[in-house]
């Protein structure tokens, strides 16, 4: 392997089922370069970092570290070697202070044998490392414990326990997400110092304005496969990139605009002034970080709304609290003692306060989502998945639903015996539609239903979404596409770190520049 | 031709042991330590029914079960809920609870050759040489027909399409409006019917005694570890294997070192396989 | 508001003295010293004065809640890096035989038989265990349920190493006193042992590992050795207990495997407090010595203890020492919102 290369990622291969999360993937990251790795909600780039640090085995290919072959071997045999990441989800240890959680990989052997430190010197290197990091020495902040810290800091937390390993490639995993502008602008210059004294970098960023900043070359991922490469401005002109991050042009085969979306207010007479769902005030915090500030939404009967915005702005928040999906999140994580997510606010449902309402009762009131990527049952036949869906309903009633559904997706019919884990993604998300359809819904909330699919499919699915909602049923969709979408909604809200910063009707959003622009982060 | 009856008679035996200890696990992730106590409780009130009040064996038995199955669902719902998602106080409180049951039982003066429960039929067929009671080859029977009586249903029926949601994706079957700790409870409460029906099978062949409860979970964990904790085929093929072990150890060593062969299979399916037959080796993508 | 708030919450404070003991200045007070110092010192104190008080038959209780208290801060140990066991009879009863094999078809002496049996059991139990370390902690649980339950049949079933009758007239362990002082002083050491190890950067490799394991794997740390390691030596300390018995009693059979020596450390520990070590050894001290006075009532008492733990799970999931502390460290009061 040339000198200069530290890592080489070689056809790394990776599927789930049916599902591939990475296609034949190969890349070189030189010595002291700073990579960024981009690419939609969906695209494989967590998969990609799980292959590279031994989270996940791939099914072919390999990874070379300073001409080692490193694949498949256990994420702390690979951290050993020098290479550390940090989390999408940061899992502090949030009932010890700041410091002791960086005192973890001082205790491996890798530390040890570098920097030596015994008991109780350890404590003293914890304090000065993370000092470079944001914690200053002498204040209070490195001995506050870790649950009363704000976002930004937990986030620089993170970084620091993958630096403490002084590891020669540092992969990180959305470090912005959840960080305000001034946290972001005060971590910049820490990446950059670090490039400079040596540490090649690897960045997974949804943050492209960020990222363009300080990385030198930029690798896009879509469906798992390494689309194109190269100087970020570059590559971010590239009709391929664009389509990727936008969703496909309204004019590829399948349904055209025209069919798809019609005039508003064609077709069967359907909205109505009846709120069926209002948001009021909504705000949503996990731990300290603030995923939801302040929303406020509504939905008309028979509407077809969106809710845009690029990834980790907020929407699956969104989704899963006006599903209640978010109160089981918040039982389960308080009783594991992880992390405290706290809901403020009201949300409205057919004029009733269902704010502290279960997700069951949601359901049965009418109120169903369909949640994002693709859930579906694995284990069962593609049949099963959908009797099991129509279990809270009468027998023929389910035959019917089943019938209807096999007539909207008419590729699933065929695919009836197979196991939901063998489907294709694209599949998969049909499935899961039609899943959430044999509720019987009187709104359905889809959480990003265009994701993994490709052009023609996205297509299908906008079309067959819109076809919903003409038949009488309201739909509030959070998606990233905003291009196949545009045309078949009624009106959309644009979301960006939790706080809403478009709405309009369809033609409103369609003729602003600004969607287009907080896409593509040029 | 001994060695088959007799093995696939043991083999039932053990399957029936193990049915209400998997399903429990596979739909609600709890592994039921109580599930011995729960079965001798099971013979228990049978017994009771028929001898206090005097009820006829055929609605005794069926009591017996709908009273188990009431009283797993209480479990569930009284103490279990509250306590869900903390993986050592389930573990706690089940093993606890099993215990508790079968000392009190114990206690009681469920010891000793006092206490049995009838077998339905009496008597015995001779099949090629071989004498079998009938009492065994309703076990036989009522096994297999069990297995195909559950497969159905968790395919087939509402709740059991329920169990399957949950048991494969707690998140989404809860996204499409099955509530986890009612299907949780429902699935203790079959879990232990199970263990009461298996108890009215299989007790009339000895004595009943409390203590035959910590075989029963010995049994019943040792082929969900054989396995494989969440796949009900892995269970049914462990049962097999351990059953006609047994049988062929009893055979040609000695029936006193029967007891070997779970201890083997155990130690061997460690060494070779340690997520069992069947078992799905997930570790590391858990922990993503 | 999607959360309901109480007008009024209970506030928890530290108390005064607790503040101003808590630095180095605590030595410049008698009254800040003692405060400190007493919890630590009176209870030793008076553990090593009592079997002087107490007649012959407490003293000997003494010497089981000894025994159990090992027992339980081996528990303790094992659960603060995440396995949960089911059966510290698996450890205890290794112990047991091997020192009543050593002793009895060998004729070794105790001096050799105690650290033989304690190092060769830990490395047995270790052996046997290490491959469901890898698994979901619910295997562990049925592994080291089942597995002791398994050996006791077997040697009752096969009479192998004396089968149902036991090893018996095996060397006895000195006198009455050295035996007693002998294990309340083992207890203590190893009571201080492990606190001080969970204390340190070790212990907190290991509770981390309990809580986030992904965390530390990425942190370049095996998880699996670590957890080998506590292993080892938590099957150690349940060895030893197991060889001390069998010497004290001078007999080992199968009911060295028997459920009760998994069910009382666990019990005792969920009534004390897990984690804390110190709450394992109180848990012991208060359950043994109730179930000798209840041992008129035979199994009922098994499930009197059955339900104190569920009661204190449920109930104090804390554990008695943690509410001792919290009460002799805080006071409440009342808080308007």
């Amino acid at each position: 392997m040339e000198e200069d290369i530290i890592l080489r990622v070689e056809r790394l291969h990776k599927s789930f089922g049916g599902v591939v999360a990475a296609y034949d993937i190969s890349f070189d990251l030189r010595k002291g370069e700073f990579l960024g790795l981009i690419g939609p909600n969906g695209s494989g780039k967590t998969t990609l970092v799980n292959l590279i640090t031994g989270f996940v085995r791939p099914d072919e290919g390999r990874v070379l570290f300073k001409s080692r072959d490193v694949t498949g071997m256990m994420p702390y045999g690979i951290a050993e070697l020098g290479i550390a990441r940090t989390f999408q989800m940061v899992r502090m240890f949030y009932n010890l202070p700041a410091y002791k959680n960086v005192i973890i990989p001082l205790c491996s052997t890798r530390v040890k044998r570098r920097r030596g430190g015994r008991l109780g010197e350890r404590d003293d290197m914890a304090i000065e490392l993370l000092d470079e990091y944001g914690f200053e020495r002498d204040s209070m902040v490195p001995y506050k414990m870790a649950n009363s810290l704000p976002h930004g800091y937990l986030k620089r937390l993170d970084l620091a326990r993958a630096m403490a390993l002084r590891p020669e490639v540092l992969l990180l995993d959305e470090l912005f997400s959840g960080m305000s502008m001034s946290e972001v602008a005060a971590t910049l210059p820490m990446l950059e110092r670090l490039n400079k004294e040596g540490v090649s970098i690897i960045m997974v960023e949804h943050r492209l304005k960020e990222l363009f900043r300080v990385a030198n070359r930029v690798i896009v991922l879509n469906f798992g496969a390494k689309i194109a490469e190269g100087l970020p401005e570059e590559v971010m002109k590239t009709d391929k990139v664009k389509a990727a991050y936008l969703g496909s042009e309204s004019t590829a085969e399948g349904v055209s605009p025209a069919e798809a979306g019609g005039a508003p207010g064609a077709g069967v007479e359907k909205r109505s002034d009846e709120r069926m769902l209002e948001v009021r005030d909504l705000s949503v915090y996990y731990e300290n970080a603030l995923a939801i500030n302040s929303l406020n939404l509504e939905v008309c009967r028979g509407e077809m709304v969106a809710v845009l915005g690029s990834n980790s702005g907020g929407k699956t928040t969104l989704m899963n609290t006006v599903s209640g999906l978010i109160l089981d999140m918040q039982k389960k994580a308080r009783r594991r003692g992880g992390e405290r997510i706290n809901v403020y606010g009201r949300i409205h449902f057919r004029g009733r306060d269902v704010t502290v309402m279960g997700p069951g009762e949601r359901v049965r009131m009418g109120l169903v989502l369909c949640r994002e990527r693709h859930p579906v049952f694995r284990d069962s036949s593609v049949l099963e998945n959908l009797r099991i869906a129509g279990n809270s309903r009468k027998g023929r009633e389910v035959k019917q639903l089943i019938e209807s559904i096999f007539e909207t997706f008419s590729h699933l019919r065929r695919l009836s015996k197979r196991r939901g884990g063998l489907l294709s993604g694209g599949e998969q998300q049909m499935l899961a539609i039609g899943m959430a359809l044999m509720t019987s819904p009187a709104l359905l909330l889809l959480d990003e239903p265009l994701l993994g699919l490709s052009p023609m499919l996205q297509q299908t699915v906008a079309g067959a979404m819109k076809n919903i909602s003409k038949r009488g049923m309201t739909l509030l969709v959070a998606e990233q596409f905003a291009r196949p979408l545009l045309p078949v909604i009624d009106r959309g809200y644009v979301i960006e770190n939790g706080i809403l910063v478009l709405s309009g009707t369809r033609d409103e959003l369609e003729g602003d520049p600004e969607v287009r622009a907080s896409y593509l982060g040029v | 031709m001994s060695l088959l009856i007799y093995g696939l008679i043991q083999s039932v035996i053990l399957m029936l042991y193990g049915y209400g200890f998997s399903l429990v696990y596979g739909v609600s992730g709890i592994a039921n330590f109580a599930h011995g106590g729960l079965y001798i409780l099971g013979g228990f009130a049978a017994w009771s029914f028929m001898n206090y009040l005097g009820f006829p064996y055929a609605v005794a038995a069926v009591l017996s079960v709908l009273v188990l199955g009431l009283f797993g669902f209480g479990l569930y719902w009284g103490i279990l809920v509250r306590i869900r998602g903390i993986v050592l106080s389930e573990l706690v409180v089940t093993f606890v609870a099993g215990i508790a049951i079968l000392e009190i039982l114990a206690w009681k003066g469920l010891y000793g050759f006092y206490y049995n429960l009838p077998v339905f039929v009496r008597g015995d067929i001779t099949l090629s040489g071989i004498t079998v009671d009938y009492q065994r080859l309703i076990v036989l029977g009522a096994g297999a027909l069990l297995a195909l009586a559950l497969r159905l249903f968790v395919h087939h029926t509402r709740v059991g399409l329920c169990f399957r949601g949950i048991a494969q994706d707690e998140r989404t079957a809860l996204s499409l409006g099955i509530e986890s700790d009612w299907i949780g409870a429902l699935s203790m409460a079959f879990g232990s019917a199970l263990a009461a029906l298996a108890a009215i099978l299989i007790l009339p062949l000895g004595v009943m005694e409390a203590h035959i409860g910590y075989e029963v979970v010995i049994y019943a964990v040792t082929v969900a570890i054989v396995g494989g904790l969440e796949s009900t085929s892995g269970m049914i093929l462990a049962s097999f294997i351990i059953g006609f072990g047994q049988i062929m150890v009893a055979k040609y060593i000695g029936s006193s070192w029967m007891v070997i062969v779970p201890l083997a299979a155990i130690v061997f399916i460690l060494a070779v396989r340690p997520s069992g037959l069947f078992g799905k080796f997930k570790e590391l993508e858990e922990r993503i | 508001m999607g959360k309901t708030q109480e007008e009024v919450r209970k506030e928890r404070l530290d108390r005064g003295i607790k503040v101003r003991s808590d630095s180095v200045y605590a030595i410049a007070s008698l009254r800040d010293m003692a405060y400190l110092l007493s919890p630590r010192i009176i209870p030793v104190v008076a553990v090593f004065v009592l079997p002087l008080v107490l007649g012959g038959y407490w003293t000997k209780v003494m010497v089981y809640a000894a025994v159990y208290g090992l027992l339980a801060l081996s528990w303790d140990f094992l659960a603060s890096c995440g396995l949960f066991s089911l059966g510290q009879a698996l450890f205890f009863g290794m112990g047991a035989y091997l020192v009543g094999i050593m002793n009895h078809y060998f004729g070794w002496p105790v001096v050799v038989t105690l650290p033989a049996a304690t190092l060769c059991g830990g490395v047995l139990c270790t052996l046997l265990l290490a491959p469901v370390i890898r698994l979901r902690g619910v295997y562990f649980a049925m592994v080291t349920l089942v597995i002791p339950m398994l050996f006791s049949r077997l040697i009752v079933a096969t009479k192998l190493f004396g089968g149902s009758h036991g090893l018996t007239n095996l060397t006895p362990f000195g006198g009455e006193w050295f035996s007693t002082y002998f294990i309340l002083i083992s207890l203590f050491v190893c009571l201080f042992a492990l606190r001080r190890i969970i204390g340190e950067d070790y212990g907190l490799v290991l509770r981390a590992i309990r809580d986030d394991d992904r965390a530390v794997m990425s942190a370049a740390i095996n998880i699996f050795w670590r957890k080998i390691q506590a292993l080892f030596l938590s099957a150690c300390i349940g060895c030893f207990a197991g060889a001390f018995m069998c010497h004290h009693y001078q007999f080992t059979g199968p009911s060295a495997f028997a459920l009760d020596y998994s069910l009382m450390p666990l019990a005792a520990t969920a009534l004390g407090g897990p984690g804390t070590f110190v709450g394992a050894v109180i848990g012991s001290a208060i359950l043994v010595p109730l179930s000798e006075a209840l041992r008129a009532f035979g199994g009922l008492r098994i499930a009197f203890y059955c339900v104190i733990l569920i009661g204190s799970i449920i109930v104090l999931p804390e554990g008695v020492f943690h509410f001792i502390a919290r009460k002799y460290h805080q006071f409440e009061r009342d808080v308007e919102v």
